[in-house]
C-alpha cells in the first residue's frame, strides 16, 4: 500500500464579527506559528486573501513548490458563503496552472482530507494540498444551519442547532455520566482564564450550555500538504505518515439515535486499533464542550497524553475548517518532534452525527 | 497499481420537471434501488456511499447527504459528498472509482441527485457578487457569450445549433426516463424557437429537471452477475475560472483531461475507437465545441461533424443516443447519467437508444465557468 504523510499544515483564525456575549479572554502566545491566533483582527478579506497565506504556509513547510502539487482537495461551506460558485474565487490561491485533478466538497476540511488521502493511494499523484475556508461570522449562519435539518418535518420548526445539542447534553447528564462540573472544567480547559466555578453561574443559552460551552465561531483558513514516501524527505520537520483514516455516519433523525454516545466513532476507532491503546495527542473537533467527553469515550484510548492542546474547537471555529485544523493540529504535533502516536477527530452533522478520525504516526513509510 | 474498477450496475429516475411524488429520500432511493438491481446487489452489500450534487442553495437544504443517509441504507457506514457545480455527478464517480481503485472497498454506490423544482435554479446559478457589475440572465448568458465566440472562431454558420439540439430532442424520444420527448418536434420549430442569449435560442436548451442517477462500482473481485462496464480511465480537471490561460470556448481543463482519459485507455484515435460519446451539452451549439474540446473533432471541424449528421446514432461518431442534457437536466445528477449511459451502452442495456456493438464510450461531464470537467472511458472488455 502506497504511504502518505502529512509535511505540512498551517491554519489562520480571526476574530469573531459580531462579538459573542462572552468575549473570548485574550490568548497567550501559541506554542507554535502554526496554531490558531484567534486575537487576529478579520480585516475583511476575501477567501482568497484568507487561504493565500496559509497554502504558502504549508507548501514551506513541506518543502516543495507549489507547481509539484498534483492533487488539490478543497473544502468550504458554499451556503454559508450565500454565493452560488463563490468557492470558486478562492481558488485563485492554490496552485491551479496547468489543471489539475481538483475535488471539492461542500463540508469539513478534514473528509476533503480523507478523499484526497484515497486519491493518492489510488494513484492520482504524489503530493496534495488540502485546503479548507470559510467566513462563517460573515454570514446569518444560524438560519442556514437548521437548513441541514430535515425539509419537511424539522427544519420548519427551526430548532436552533445549540438547542439540539443541549438535548444531547441533557440526555449525557441525565445518563448520570457527567455533571456542568465536568462541562465548565473542559471549558476552563481549552479557554484559558475561565474560572470554573464562575462559569456555572452564568445564565444558560440553552440549558444544559452555557455560551462558553458552544464554540466561538470565527473566520477561518487550513491548508495541508500530503505527500507519497519518496517526497516525504522534503519535509523541513518530522513528517506524520498517515497510519489509518476511516469515517462513518449515522441515521439523520435524532430521536433514532442514543445522543449520548457516538457508535460512528467507535466503529471507527476499533476499525483503526485505537480501543486500549495510548495516545500522545487527541484533537476532537467538539464544538459543544460535552461533545468531548462523548467523543473521548468512544474511542476508547488507554491514555491520551493531551486532548486539544490546540484549545480544540471551542475557542475559534471556522465550521468547515475546524475538523481539518483538529487533524493538523495533531499532525503538527509529530511534526514539531513532540509526539509519536496522534488522532485527530472531525464530526459533521448535528449532534455528532458524521465522525471520522485520523491516526498519525511518526517514523512510518 | 489502483485496483481495477467496474460498473455492476445503474440506475435512473424518471426525470421531471417537478417530482412531487417523491421526497429527497424518494428520489434518491428510486435510482438507488434501480442500480442495486441492476447490479444483482442488496442494499447490505455496499460499503460506502459517494452523493454528489451541485449547489445545495437549489433545494435549500444544507448537506442533504446528513439526511439522506437514512434513505440510502448508509448509517454505519462512510459517506463522502462531492460538489463541484455542473460536473458534480461526474467527480462522485471519480471519488467512487478512487476508493475501488484504493483498495479501501469492494463496492460503492455513487449517487447524484438535483430536485430543481424545490427552488428556483436559473435565479439561483448567476447571483450577484458584491462590488461586481450586475451580469443578468442567468448561467446561460454565460453560454451564450462563448457559444457566440465559437461561431466567431470556427465559421460555423447559423443552423449548426439547430441540427445539434434537433438530433439530441429526436434521440430523447428512444428514453423512456427523458424529461422532454416531443414526438413532433421539427428542425423549423427549433430553429424559429425564442432567442434567449445570442445563438442559443429556446430549444437549444436543457429544461430544469428532478432526477437521479446511481451506480454501483466494485472491484475486480467483487464482480459478479451480468456482465460490468469496466472503467478502463478517469481523469478530472479544473482551473482557475479567471487566469491568463483560461480559455472558455476551448478549455485546457477539458482538453488535458480528454488527453489524460485516451493515454490511460490506450486510445490514439479517439474519432475512431470510440463507438459513443456521452457529453455535457446543455445547450446544443456547446456540441460541436466540445467535441473540438474533447478531441472528437479537429479544431474548427466539430460544427462540419454535426452538419454531416456524424453525430446521429448511426453516424460515424454517435454523441448524446440518450437525449443528452436537452432530454433532462438534473444538474447535479447529469454528469453522473452521461457516466452511467456510458456504461450501459457497452453493456448493452442502454435498450431503444442501444447503438449497436457499441463496445467503448466516453462519459464527460462540466461545469463551473466552462473550468472543471470530470470525464471517463469504460469498456465492455477487462482493461
Amino acid at each position: 500500500m502506497i504511504e502518505v504523510a502529512v509535511t505540512g499544515f498551517a491554519a489562520d483564525l480571526t476574530a469573531p464579527h459580531p462579538a459573542p456575549p462572552h468575549p473570548a479572554p485574550p490568548h497567550p502566545a501559541p506554542p507554535h506559528p502554526a496554531a490558531p491566533h484567534p486575537a487576529a483582527p478579520d480585516g475583511g478579506r476575501t477567501d482568497a486573501e484568507l487561504l493565500a497565506p496559509v497554502v504558502a504556509a504549508a507548501l514551506e513547510d513541506s518543502g516543495l513548490a507549489p507547481d509539484q502539487i498534483d492533487v488539490l482537495g478543497t473544502a468550504s461551506s458554499e451556503f454559508l458563503g450565500g454565493l452560488v460558485g463563490g468557492m470558486m474565487g478562492a481558488f485563485d490561491a492554490l496552485p491551479g496552472w496547468p489543471p489539475r485533478p481538483h475535488s471539492h466538497l461542500d463540508g469539513d476540511g478534514a473528509f476533503a482530507f480523507y478523499e484526497t488521502w484515497i486519491r493518492l493511494l489510488a494513484g492520482e499523484g504524489r503530493a496534495a494540498l488540502v485546503c479548507a475556508f470559510g467566513r462563517p461570522s460573515a454570514s446569518d449562519r444560524r438560519s442556514v444551519l437548521e437548513l441541514q435539518l430535515d425539509p419537511y418535518t424539522v427544519a420548519p420548526l427551526g430548532p436552533p442547532l445549540a438547542a439540539l445539542a443541549a438535548l444531547q447534553a441533557r440526555a449525557l447528564i441525565d445518563s448520570g455520566r457527567c455533571r456542568e462540573a465536568d462541562l465548565a472544567r473542559i471549558v476552563a480547559a481549552r479557554r484559558p482564564g475561565t474560572d470554573p466555578a464562575e462559569l456555572l453561574g452564568r445564565p444558560y443559552v440553552a440549558s444544559p450550555l452555557r455560551a462558553a460551552d458552544c464554540s466561538t465561531v470565527v473566520s477561518g483558513a487550513a491548508a495541508v500538504v500530503m505527500v507519497t514516501g519518496d517526497l516525504a524527505g522534503r519535509a523541513r520537520r518530522v513528517p506524520a505518515w498517515i497510519a489509518g483514516a476511516a469515517h462513518r455516519m449515522e441515521r439523520h433523525y435524532l430521536g433514532a439515535r442514543d445522543l449520548t454516545t457516538s457508535p460512528s466513532t467507535a466503529a471507527v476507532a476499533a476499525d483503526l486499533g485505537l480501543p486500549g491503546s495510548d495516545l500522545d495527542v487527541l484533537e476532537i473537533h467538539a464544538p459543544f464542550s460535552h461533545q468531548e467527553l462523548i467523543v473521548t469515550e468512544a474511542i476508547g484510548a488507554r491514555r491520551v497524553g493531551r486532548v486539544n492542546p490546540s484549545g480544540g474547537a471551542l475557542p475559534a471555529d471556522p465550521l468547515m475548517v475546524t475538523g481539518l485544523i483538529r487533524v493538523g493540529m495533531a499532525a503538527e504535533a509529530i511534526m514539531a518532534g513532540q509526539a509519536g502516536r496522534v488522532v485527530g477527530h472531525a464530526t459533521n452533522g448535528p449532534c455528532l452525527q458524521h465522525n471520522l478520525l485520523v491516526l498519525l504516526e511518526a517514523g512510518g513509510g | 497499481m489502483p485496483e481495477r474498477c467496474a460498473v455492476a450496475g445503474t440506475g435512473q429516475t424518471r426525470h421531471a420537471a417537478a417530482r412531487h411524488d417523491v421526497t429527497l429520500g424518494g428520489l434518491v432511493r428510486e435510482a438507488a434501488a434501480r442500480a442495486l438491481a441492476d447490479a444483482g446487489v442488496d442494499w447490505a452489500d455496499i460499503e460506502a456511499v459517494v452523493i454528489g450534487k451541485a449547489p445545495d442553495i437549489l433545494e435549500g437544504v444544507m448537506s442533504p447527504e446528513l439526511l439522506l443517509v437514512d434513505a440510502l441504507g448508509a448509517a454505519g457506514k462512510p459517506v463522502l459528498r462531492a460538489y463541484t457545480s455542473g460536473n458534480a455527478g461526474g467527480m462522485a464517480a471519480t471519488t467512487g472509482v478512487a476508493l475501488i481503485g484504493a483498495g479501501v472497498h469492494s463496492r460503492v454506490l455513487v449517487v447524484a441527485f438535483e430536485k430543481q423544482s424545490e427552488g428556483r435554479a436559473a435565479g439561483a446559478t448567476l447571483q450577484h457578487v458584491p462590488f461586481e457589475p450586475r451580469w443578468q440572465g442567468g448561467t446561460g448568458s454565460l453560454f451564450g457569450a462563448l457559444c457566440r465566440e465559437y461561431i466567431e472562431r470556427s465559421g460555423a454558420p447559423d443552423h449548426i445549433g439547430d441540427l445539434a439540439a434537433y438530433k439530441d430532442r429526436r434521440c430523447a424520444l428512444a428514453n423512456p426516463l427523458a424529461q422532454v420527448r416531443k414526438a413532433d418536434i421539427t428542425l423549423e420549430a427549433i430553429a424559429a424557437s425564442r432567442m434567449l442569449w445570442d445563438p442559443i435560442r429556446l430549444l437549444h436548451s436543457s429544461p430544469s429537471s428532478d432526477g437521479a442517477c446511481a451506480m454501483v462500482l466494485c472491484s475486480e473481485a467483487a464482480v459478479s452477475g451480468p456482465g460490468p462496464a469496466w472503467v478502463h480511465a478517469v481523469a478530472s480537471r479544473t482551473e482557475p475560472p479567471v487566469a491568463p490561460g483560461h480559455d472558455n470556448v476551448d478549455p485546457r481543463c477539458g482538453r488535458d483531461g480528454a488527453a489524460a482519459v485516451y493515454r490511460q485507455a490506450g486510445i490514439t484515435d479517439p474519432a475512431s475507437e470510440l463507438d459513443v460519446a456521452e457529453l455535457f451539452v446543455p445547450y446544443s451549439w456547446m456540441e460541436p465545441l466540445l467535441l473540438e474540446n474533447v478531441g472528437l473533432a479537429p479544431k474548427g471541424g466539430g460544427w462540419r461533424m454535426v452538419e454531416a449528421g456524424d453525430t446521429w446514432p448511426d453516424g460515424a461518431m454517435p454523441v448524446n443516443p440518450s437525449g443528452g442534457l436537452l432530454g433532462a437536466n438534473p444538474i447535479g445528477a447529469a454528469g453522473l447519467v452521461r457516466f452511467a449511459e456510458a456504461a450501459m451502452q457497452v453493456t448493452g442495456r442502454a435498450g431503444e437508444h442501444q447503438i449497436d456493438g457499441a463496445r467503448l464510450a466516453l462519459g464527460h461531464a462540466a461545469g463551473g465557468y466552462s473550468n472543471c470537467v470530470a470525464m471517463w472511458i469504460v469498456s465492455s472488455e477487462r482493461p
